[in-house]
């Protein structure tokens, strides 16, 4: 894979983690989860890429992490997202948008190059 | 589960990584495959199946697991850094508006450290020109010299050129070798005479030191084959710029060299001085290649006047070269047993041969004794320093104590005072620099009262300053230590609830006998300045037996130009008339000597008949060769008989005159007139004409010695000095006779051109009193202010601790003076006692100086009782300042810490 495609998709995990947190705190495996359900399982990310994303988004400051129990009383990593973290969702959102909407033009495009 | 804010986070990373990031991890993915397995459980799944799902979902474990520590890791180690970075910058600014808020104590401070840091930046200035910097040339680290070292003399010395070249050609010892002699020639040409200094070298010098041309080319093999058959020159950067403005048209161009025709081929690159340890070479010139040729001294191997340096073969080994060097000596020495006996060579590194390889073996002790010396002044300093951060300390021991009680830790305790002096030492290191560069600016201007151009490669550069820097870290750790010891022992809880007293007597009985110690030196070290300044002042009193005021005198050699006795002769009488007829000079005369200067002759004097006892080698007599007008010119009384007259030339019977001490050494009670004498056994008889009154004639203030005059015109001499008596300022006449002497032979270099005050002055008379001046003014200085820091930073704590006390004083009655009184008393004490110790010591010191003394008694009562007043002065201002301090103690605040 070259470079550009990995940081394509390492900015499009990043974006899919922040968005899981913006309903509130989850831990490593909630977040797994739910992306898997929200793409209907289209997009296959292995778990053991997820935490390094996590980690490092931790480190920039854009999540922050913390013990806590379950539900079921175990004990887990919940992750938080911060301001920093939420103004980053927001720009990283439109961004996307942008991007995606302009990429779908170009396919669905009609006339051919003059 | 709030967000915590920016700044905690590094403090738990922190804690993180020392709880174990490693488990952290693990833990993390145990509960992602956990859940999992317990979804998939629920969904109807075997626990076992379930559980090996979940794994093979997660992907490579251990990679996620190694991947993850690593950045934990890294992170937390970051965030470690980075707090432990922001801490010190709090640091660094609550010491730095602490130490703004008390501008005295910093100035103080700051001033006694620049002064014991720059002395040690400007001596090790110096010791790095000596020792360590390597000379500025490519090859500059790998250079060694080679010198020879026989029964004659048994320090190293210069080589014989025979011997040089067998050790050249030896390829497995050596890379490349070169020899050079140094040389004074006379250059004329479109820019006038001058004497330069040169170094004849053979053509591999400037290979061997790896050398490229600024501008022309250097030398190339060949160039130093024959006989004058390749008269180049290579000038250095510096006499190209000052002889020829830089111009690179020059290069091509046709000078004279001892009035033969030679080519500059090129100029070496800037800063290059030639090889020599002192003196700075102005051009170079293939050996053997100028006017007048080295002839048969280079086929000499007993002849031994070429300095060699070069370069090992790559890789050999100093000890190993040196053992093929000794093995090379005993071949040469059993292959040429007449010249070479005895004869051993020896390498040794360039940076260890200087100034020059046959004393060089002092230096390094030299250098160390002065090392030793500066370091001792900045340790007083340092001392001194610590005294006043201590009394800092004692008066804010309570607050240490509040920020001890409210958790600071030791350590931060300990952070805070160091990063103080840290900033103190900083300050004063520059200080110190700009300190040094003031010295060896001074330094470097020193001038020896001759025309040699000396070469004083010192200079404050970064290797200085990295020294520098390490003396500050080092000074700011033992200053900052004494009062971190001293608050250790203290119980900061016990003297909260004291109030401030409580640190030990010990280091106060130390530190006064330090004060004190100061104060003793200072009385000695004054003492002796203040004796070499009265001896200067009246060494320009002193009558040695001539005229000194209103004499020009310049000097030159007429033999390297190639003048013979004959028109030698012809030129001296005409130029002697010639300088007569210039306006505002009075009388004119040739010496072939002058008193006072390097130049110096001694003839033994062997009369027919003395009336006295004699030695049967005669009686040694510094003496000088002058024309008739010499003694009218310098004003020496004749006393007895005549002068010398114009008829005493070459044909006539040869004449003398002697001085009265002479006379009376010789021919005691008689007239010695008409007495006869020679000065070698079988030299010409001479008949004594004239008495003339005493001379000083080697140092300034000397008992008169005998002393011999011989006339020119009978006595050819090559070389002479004009001496010329001015109506009006001498210095003032030095081109119009300059001209004179062009006029005569435009080709001839004047040297040593100056008024004979001058001459007195910064010659070898007043060499050692002005050496001693300088030094003991320099350190005198020094002593007194360190002295009085010391005082001042003792008083100061003394008064810090006793505040209290004088509290309780004041609150009882005690008037302002009285408080004042008590402080200052205690300084005079101490002043006191200094100078009674000191005084006792002076006495010991000073009768080493007698020597260098001129009219002044080395216990001069008034020098003494000056400097014992100058002392008692510091004494009381230095205690002033606490005094104050104390007497506007407020018995309420003072009284309020109980």
């Amino acid at each position: 894979m070259a470079d550009a495609d990995l940081d394509l998709l390492q900015g499009t995990l990043d974006v899919m983690i922040l968005k899981s947190l913006s309903w509130g705190p989850m831990h490593g495996f909630g977040i797994a989860k739910w992306i898997r359900q929200t793409t209907d399982g289209v997009l296959q990310i292995e778990d053991s890429a997820l935490y390094p994303a996590l980690h490092r988004l931790a480190h920039r400051g854009l999540v922050d992490a913390d013990w806590a129990l379950t539900e079921n009383n175990r004990r887990a990593k919940y992750y938080t997202l911060t301001t920093k973290g939420r103004q980053q969702l927001r720009s990283r959102v439109q961004a996307w948008e942008k991007y995606s909407a302009a990429v779908a033009q170009v396919v669905r495009a009609t006339t051919a190059p003059a | 589960m709030n967000r915590t804010p920016k700044r905690d986070r590094g403090i738990r990373a922190f804690r993180f990584w020392r709880r174990d990031i490693g488990a952290e991890v693990d833990d993390e993915i145990a509960f992602h495959v956990d859940a999992r397995a317990d979804e998939l459980v629920a969904g109807g799944m075997s626990r076992d199946t379930a559980r090996a799902r979940a794994l093979a979902e997660f992907g490579d474990v251990d990679r996620a697991r190694r991947t993850l520590r690593h950045l934990d890791e890294t992170h937390a180690r970051q965030a470690a850094r980075r707090e432990l970075f922001t801490d010190l910058w709090q640091d660094v600014r609550v010491a730095a508006r602490s130490l703004a808020r008390a501008p005295g104590f910093v100035a103080v401070v700051t001033l006694t450290l620049a002064l014991g840091i720059g002395l040690n930046s400007a001596v090790y200035s110096i010791v790095d020109a000596f020792l360590f910097r390597p000379l500025a040339v490519p090859y500059g680290k790998e250079l060694v010299v080679l010198a020879q070292t026989d029964a004659a003399l048994s320090a190293p010395h210069e080589m014989s050129y025979p011997n040089y070249l067998d050790f050249r050609r030896d390829t497995a010892v050596f890379g490349d070798l070169a020899a050079y002699a140094n040389d004074n020639v006379n250059l004329s040409g479109a820019h006038g005479a001058q004497r330069i200094f040169v170094q004849d070298v053979t053509a591999n010098f400037f290979a061997t030191l790896g050398m490229r041309p600024a501008i022309g080319r250097l030398f190339q093999p060949g160039d130093d084959d024959g006989e004058l058959a390749h008269p180049y020159i290579v000038l250095t950067h510096a006499f190209w710029m000052s002889r020829f403005g830089g111009d690179p048209s020059a290069i091509g161009d046709t000078i004279r060299i001892n009035n033969h025709p030679v080519t500059i081929i090129g100029v070496t690159p800037a800063g290059f001085e030639g090889t020599d340890g002192l003196l700075a070479a102005d051009g170079f010139t293939p050996i053997n290649q100028t006017w007048p040729s080295y002839g048969a001294s280079l086929r000499d191997r007993g002849n031994s006047g070429f300095n060699v340096i070069g370069r090992l073969r790559p890789g050999l080994s100093l000890g190993a070269a040196r053992a093929a060097v000794a093995a090379k000596s005993a071949a040469l020495e059993r292959e040429y047993p007449a010249s070479n006996r005895d004869v051993t060579m020896r390498l040794v590194p360039e940076t260890r041969a200087r100034p020059n390889v046959a004393i060089s073996g002092n230096v390094p002790v030299i250098a160390a004794a002065f090392m030793s010396l500066v370091l001792l002044v900045l340790v007083v300093a340092s001392a001194n320093v610590a005294s006043l951060l201590l009394a800092r300390t004692t008066a804010r021991l309570r607050e240490q104590a509040i920020r001890s009680a409210l958790g600071a830790g030791r350590w931060r305790l300990a952070r805070h005072a160091i990063i103080e002096c840290l900033l103190l030492a900083l300050a004063g290191g520059a200080g110190a620099l700009v300190l040094a560069n003031i010295a060896v600016r001074a330094l470097t201007k020193v001038r020896v009262a001759a025309d040699v151009p000396l070469r004083w490669r010192i200079a404050v550069d970064e290797r200085v300053m990295a020294f520098t820097l390490a003396i500050v870290v080092a000074t700011a750790l033992i200053a900052a230590l004494a009062p971190l010891l001293a608050t250790r022992r203290t119980n900061l809880t016990d003297l909260l609830k004291a109030g401030g007293r409580g640190i030990s007597g010990g280091h106060q009985r130390f530190r006064t006998v330090l004060v004190v110690a100061q104060l003793s030196v200072c009385v000695t070290v004054v003492v002796c300045a203040a004796l070499f300044a009265r001896s200067a002042v009246n060494a320009s009193r002193i009558d040695p037996g001539f005229r000194t005021d209103h004499i020009l005198i310049a000097t030159t050699q007429l033999g390297t130009q190639g003048y013979d006795s004959v028109l030698g002769a012809q030129f001296e009488r005409e130029i002697e008339r010639r300088v007569a007829t210039l306006p505002g000079v009075r009388s004119v005369s040739l010496a072939r000597y002058t008193p006072f200067g390097y130049n110096n002759d001694i003839e033994f004097v062997l009369p027919e008949a003395p009336a006295a006892q004699i030695p049967d080698n005669g009686v040694g007599a510094f003496n000088n060769i002058v024309t008739p007008s010499y003694f009218a010119t310098m004003r020496i009384p004749i006393v007895e008989g005549r002068g010398f007259e114009e008829r005493d030339d070459a044909s006539a019977p040869k004449v003398a005159m002697i001085t009265r001490a002479m006379a009376k050494r010789i021919w005691p009670g008689q007239s010695a007139v008409g007495k006869r004498f020679r000065v070698t056994k079988d030299g010409p008889v001479m008949e004594i004409v004239g008495v003339t009154a005493d001379i000083q004639y080697f140092s300034l203030g000397e008992t008169p010695k005998p002393f011999l005059f011989r006339p020119y015109s009978q006595w050819y001499r090559s070389s002479f000095t004009l001496v010329v008596h001015t109506s009006v300022d001498p210095a003032s006449l030095s081109a119009a006779v300059r001209g004179a002497v062009a006029s005569l032979d435009p080709t001839l270099p004047l040297f040593d051109v100056r008024s004979f005050d001058e001459h007195i002055r910064s010659g070898r008379a007043m060499l050692g009193t002005r050496i001693g001046a300088a030094f003991s003014e320099v350190f005198g200085g020094l002593a007194l202010l360190l002295a009085a820091v010391g005082l001042y930073g003792l008083l100061s704590y003394a008064v810090a601790q006793r505040t209290r006390e004088i509290g309780i004083r004041v609150a009882l009655g005690a008037h302002t003076g009285t408080v004042l009184r008590l402080v200052v008393r205690q300084g005079l004490i101490m002043s006191a006692t200094g100078a009674a110790i000191g005084l006792a010591i002076t006495f010991g010191v000073t009768r080493l100086l007698t020597a260098l003394l001129f009219g002044v008694a080395p216990h001069d009562p008034v020098i003494l009782g000056g400097v014992v007043a100058i002392l008692l002065t510091v004494g009381v201002v230095a205690s002033m300042l606490p005094a104050l301090r104390a007497a506007r103690v407020d018995p309420v605040t003072a009284l309020r810490a109980e």
